[in-house]
């Protein structure tokens, strides 16, 4: 055909002889052409020539055919071989064959209609089968190719589509031409849109794109990204760029729109959920303990909404796109969000390292306090955690409690009402209540060694530092509150209008508080009771500090009353330090020399005392008016009695204290009310002379100042500093338990002290355990744990096994390793362990348990009415539970006396 | 903080609650009624009297039950007996109520189990009773013992008892071993 012999080479010309001989069916082709039109004759009936030709109808359909062919072959797109070279080369007539079918709107449509149509054709056999890929799901690695591919495509069939009509535009020569033609492209690419998105799936075509735009934004902040500045300015200046994204590509290919717009939107919300939360710039602070939601929400306001903004002006080709401040702080919002969420997964982590993951902490707090709800969401994440990685057999009960501890902290920093640490707290407590050690722990922890701030030498596995610090926080802080009369406390504040009488106004809701709420208040005054002995007997401090501050701290805490037996104690360490001044056994050795004022000041008790029975003390040292105007210097009087003034005297030349230890032993007798004590250690044995001697002259001066109480001296309990003389050297050893000393004074070869002497010491042979336990009447626990002691000092050596040996030179040591027992051996303690005390009164129970079975019938060991509760009822010193008393019965039964029936046990017929 | 204390101190108050609802006659018995019969138990655990014995009967310090066995070369040999104990709120003044659990066939028991016995009389001017604040549970239960060996039968509760006692004794035997049933089997038809 004619038109197409433009077409330059052979092949097109050959196809279009083939084609004016057997025209294609449908329409595309330029049909007028084919079939040209040669005119109509004249009807007879019709007058002949003439100029007045009327309008005639069939000229218009000629015209328009022709218009139609030129139009059509000039936008065809032949489906086989390359499209034809589009250029200037186009006849003029096209022009007028363009304006012909676009001025009438029906022409117009039907060419519109017809080039959609070859759109269609060209792009289903040319386009689609390159893009097979979309109807299969798309893999995330090919996605990017994928989509450069496919973008690549529909713009190179893009620009084959529309250079034609491009072409025109440019060479159109009035502008009227120029906006039909405009229009037409318009309605075109239109058509070209809706072509291309029905062609392809669109919901994949919508994910790809998205994750392609995610990909393509984190590249762009990877790029734009310096988180040293960052942290730096304390402000991220990171930021997306939206020139990373093919925006205008994927607008003008016909992906932009609305797919578009949602594929964007998908985009931004994964950015915001898993990129920017992962970022640098937002991770935990871990240096200033700050939040970075704040730095967090300005990023995403002044870098990411903009960022948005252009995007979206782009693919919505509406430039002067604005976010509204809303749309900014639900993007501000969605980023806080998912960072809580961040958080809170890792919560548990952030609270086990408080507090240097206080910034952690803060976020979830800033987080919660935009979004209330989420409260119970953090709560039940953590809770979830807790009792994964916690609340079973697996931890130390210190670890736990320094959890709670932590957990009290970071909860209360969280929500400071409280709400939500009750909430996690719970599970806590009720596991830490069934943990036996839990009471001892913090009794423990509570008078472990605190001196500046730093717990020291404690066992980790009895001890919680945590809870040691807390304490001796706290104590200050509470310090401080029951100073009801500073008056100069600007921050004073009446009791709130609803408090009860028992209100007191501290800021009590500390650590220390939720500890001691753990327990049963009665339960932990028991149990801190025997820690306290403990510790009261090993202080050194003579005014005890530290545990009078302690005591008055709990009493604050806990009901006052119950700590009466804690106080009594305390009262007895005090006094024996008073008594020990009035009752100075080395008085004896300097009864020659009047006594200094001084002295006698010392000597009288701060309850009086009468002239005579002080007098009685000094009688043989002073004359009896020397002593009354001495005493008068000293004490005031009040109703025969003398108390001591409280003015301080002039200082007196202390005499050095070695002189006396040169003659005698300093002694120091504590006198404890075996009643408020926990039950301690009685274990007796052969004190070395010298010390026997002391305690008896002890016992006569403290009953000669008129005390009705009598004395009972734990040996077991004293503590002796000893100094040894070695052939080559010296050793001291401080604090050393009596029976070590003991048993190392059976070892000392001058002075044999034993007038029983049935050991004697000889450094040939050496002496035994058995020796020794015999000698002094001491049991093989103490024996053994002494020499073990003096081994590891290396001041004994095992001469033959079980024969021990002084070492007096080190050199003499037969090279046998040194056993550095010492460490691992049990501590032996002075307070009595509960376990002790259960197999020493074992028989009482036993005897109770019979009389309950026989008297009473055949019972359970639980149950109200069980062998348990009963015991407890009737006999008060019985405090223990369903364990000790299982125990007891199995070994009544071992012994037959009882026999056991099921659950039920009876005595024995 | 005195809130969560409370929280935690209400359970066991709700448990003494419950005790003192269970035993009305609980707040009749004072605190001294309580801790001289603590002492005395103690007295007994410690330093036991063969064949006697005495345990509180449950949560009530003031119902004791007690187990008497009979002496020997007397018609009660080898018997046991249970007993209750019941102590008024102003004991040591008042003495305690003693009963027989275990059926016995004695000139000075009743059918009931009731005693006759001048120490379980309240003393005093004008009346016959021989009870004193000396006396404590286990010479109650030392006197009925022996009182199973040595009646009075001056003035029984079990006349027939009394004169077969003076009459026959290998009767009398027989009639304490009819009557009697050990606590044992009681136990075990009650379980039963």
């Amino acid at each position: 055909m004619a038109a197409t012999a433009v077409l330059s080479g052979v092949q097109s010309r050959h196809d279009d002889v083939f084609t004016s001989v057997f025209p294609q069916a449908d329409y595309t082709t330029p049909t007028p052409e084919s079939t040209p039109n040669i005119g109509v004759l004249a009807s007879p009936g019709q007058p002949f020539g003439g100029f007045s030709l009327p309008h005639n109808a069939v000229e218009d359909a000629v015209r328009f055919n022709r218009a139609w062919s030129t139009a059509t072959r000039h936008l065809s797109l032949p489906i086989s071989g390359d499209i034809w070279q589009k250029g200037p080369k186009f006849r003029p007539e096209v022009h007028e064959a363009f304006i012909l079918l676009c001025s009438p709107i029906e022409s117009r449509k039907q060419l519109e209609a017809w080039y959609a149509n070859e759109m269609g054709v060209h792009f289903r056999h040319c386009v689609l089968p390159e893009l097979g890929e979309w109807q299969q799901p798309v893999p995330l690695s090919a996605a990017l190719s994928l989509f450069q591919k496919t973008v690549i495509l529909l713009q190179k069939s893009f620009t084959q589509y529309f250079s034609g009509l491009t072409a025109l535009i440019i060479s159109a020569n009035t502008t009227e031409v120029r906006a039909m033609l405009i229009a037409f492209e318009a309605q075109a690419k239109q058509n070209f849109h809706v072509l291309v998105l029905n062609s392809l799936p669109q919901q994949r075509l919508q994910k790809t794109i998205a994750y392609v735009m995610l990909l393509l934004m984190k590249t762009s902040l990877s790029h734009n990204n310096n988180p040293e500045i960052c942290s730096k300015q304390a402000e991220c200046r990171c930021s997306v760029k939206s020139d990373f994204l093919p925006l205008d590509q994927l607008q003008a290919v016909g992906l932009g729109g609305n797919l578009g717009e949602r594929a964007f939107a998908l985009a931004v919300h994964k950015l915001l959920a898993r990129v920017v939360v992962h970022r640098q710039c937002f991770q935990v602070r871990y240096d200033t303990s700050e939040s970075v939601i704040p730095k967090l929400r300005r990023w995403i306001t002044e870098r990411v909404a903009p960022f948005i903004e252009q995007s979206l002006g782009i693919l919505t080709t509406n430039l002067s796109f604005k976010l509204t401040d809303n749309d900014r702080n639900g993007f501000a919002q969605t980023a806080v969000s998912n960072l809580g969420w961040l958080r809170t997964a890792s919560l548990f982590d952030y609270v086990l390292h408080w507090p240097e993951t206080t910034g952690a902490i803060l976020d979830i707090k800033e987080y919660i306090s935009s979004n209330a709800a989420e409260k119970s969401r953090v709560c039940s994440v953590f809770m979830n955690i807790m009792d994964r990685r916690l609340l079973h057999a697996g931890p130390q009960t210190t670890e736990i409690l320094s959890m709670y501890t932590n957990v009290i902290h970071s909860f209360r920093l969280l929500d400071t009402k409280g709400v939500m640490l009750e909430k996690v707290a719970g599970p806590i407590r009720s596991y830490l209540r069934t943990r036996d050690d839990t009471v001892s722990i913090i009794a423990a922890s509570f008078l472990a060694d605190d001196e500046k701030g730093d717990v020291i030498n404690v066992d980790p596995a009895k001890v919680c530092p945590a809870i040691t610090v807390e304490v001796s926080k706290s104590s200050l802080e509470d310090a401080r509150d029951h100073k009801m009369l500073d008056w100069s406390d600007m921050h004073w504040q009446p009791d709130p209008i609803d408090a009860g009488p028992g209100y007191k106004a501290s800021k009590s809701e500390d650590v220390v508080a939720y500890i001691l709420g753990l327990f049963d208040p009665e339960e932990f005054i028991k149990e801190v009771t025997t820690v306290l002995a403990q510790h009261l007997l090993q202080a050194n401090d003579p005014e005890y500090v530290k545990e009078t501050r302690l005591i008055e701290l709990f009493k604050s805490r806990l009901d006052a009353t119950k700590l009466q037996a804690a106080e009594v104690m305390l009262k007895d360490v005090r006094d024996s330090v008073s008594l020990n001044k009035r009752i100075n056994p080395r008085a004896k050795f300097v009864t020659d020399e009047p006594p200094k004022p001084r002295e006698i000041q010392a000597a009288i008790p701060d309850e009086g005392i009468t002239t005579q029975s002080l007098y009685k003390m000094f009688e043989h040292r002073m004359q009896h008016a020397q002593f009354l105007a001495t005493l008068k210097l000293v004490a005031t009087r009040r109703n025969d009695l003398y108390f001591p003034k409280r003015t301080r005297l002039p200082l007196e030349p202390t005499q050095p204290a070695e002189a006396d230890e040169a003659r005698g032993i300093d002694n120091r007798v504590q006198v404890l009310s075996g009643f408020f004590w926990p039950q301690m250690r009685s274990n007796d044995f052969v004190l070395p002379p010298h010390f026997a001697e002391m305690d008896s002259s002890f016992g006569h001066r403290f009953s000669a100042l008129g005390n009705q109480r009598k004395l009972h001296f734990r040996r077991a309990l004293a503590r002796v500093t000893v100094e040894l003389e070695l052939e080559d050297r010296h050793v001291r050893e401080v604090d050393v338990p009596a029976w070590r000393a003991s048993v190392i004074d059976a070892f000392a070869t001058m002075e044999r002290p034993y007038q029983d002497a049935n050991v004697e010491y000889d450094p040939e042979q050496g002496l035994t355990a058995e020796q020794l336990m015999e000698a002094l009447s001491m049991e093989e626990e103490l024996v053994m744990d002494a020499l073990a002691f003096w081994t590891g000092k290396r001041v004994l050596y095992q001469k033959a096994p079980a024969t021990f040996a002084v070492l007096e030179r080190l050199d003499m040591d037969t090279g046998m390793a040194p056993q550095r027992t010492t460490g691992q051996r049990e501590v032996i303690f002075a307070v009595m362990s509960q376990d002790a005390m259960l197999r020493e009164s074992a028989p009482m129970f036993e005897t109770f348990i019979k009389g309950m079975l026989r008297d009473g019938g055949p019972k359970e060991v639980g149950g109200f009415m069980g062998v348990t509760n009963m015991l407890k009822m009737v006999l008060p010193s019985f405090t223990y539970g369903e364990e000790e008393v299982r125990w007891l019965l199995g070994e009544m039964e071992g012994r037959g006396e009882v026999v056991r029936n099921g659950e039920v046990w009876a005595v024995t017929r | 903080m005195a809130n969560r204390l409370g929280a935690m101190s209400s359970a066991s108050a709700a448990n003494q609650g419950a005790k003192s609802a269970g035993n009305p006659s609980r707040p009749a018995a004072n605190g001294n009624v309580i801790k001289r019969l603590q002492s005395e138990l103690m007295a007994l655990m410690t330093s036991p009297t063969p064949g006697l014995s005495a345990f509180p009967a449950g949560s009530d310090m003031t119902k004791w039950n007690a187990t008497v066995t009979g002496p020997s070369d007397t018609p009660y040999a080898d018997l046991t007996f249970k007993l209750t104990l019941s102590y008024p709120a102003n004991y040591p003044y008042a003495p305690p109520e003693v009963l027989f659990k275990t059926p016995i066939y004695h000139p000075n028991v009743d059918m009931a189990g009731r005693i006759c016995l001048d120490i379980l009389k309240k003393g005093g001017d004008g009346s016959e009773g021989a009870w004193s604040a000396v006396l404590n549970t286990g010479s109650v239960l030392l006197s009925i013992q022996s009182l199973l060996g040595e009646p009075n039968n001056a003035s029984p509760l079990n006349g027939e008892a009394a004169l077969l006692w003076d009459r026959d004794q290998t009767e009398y035997k027989k009639k304490v071993l009819a009557r009697h049933q050990e606590p044992e089997d009681v136990e075990a038809a009650d379980v039963a």
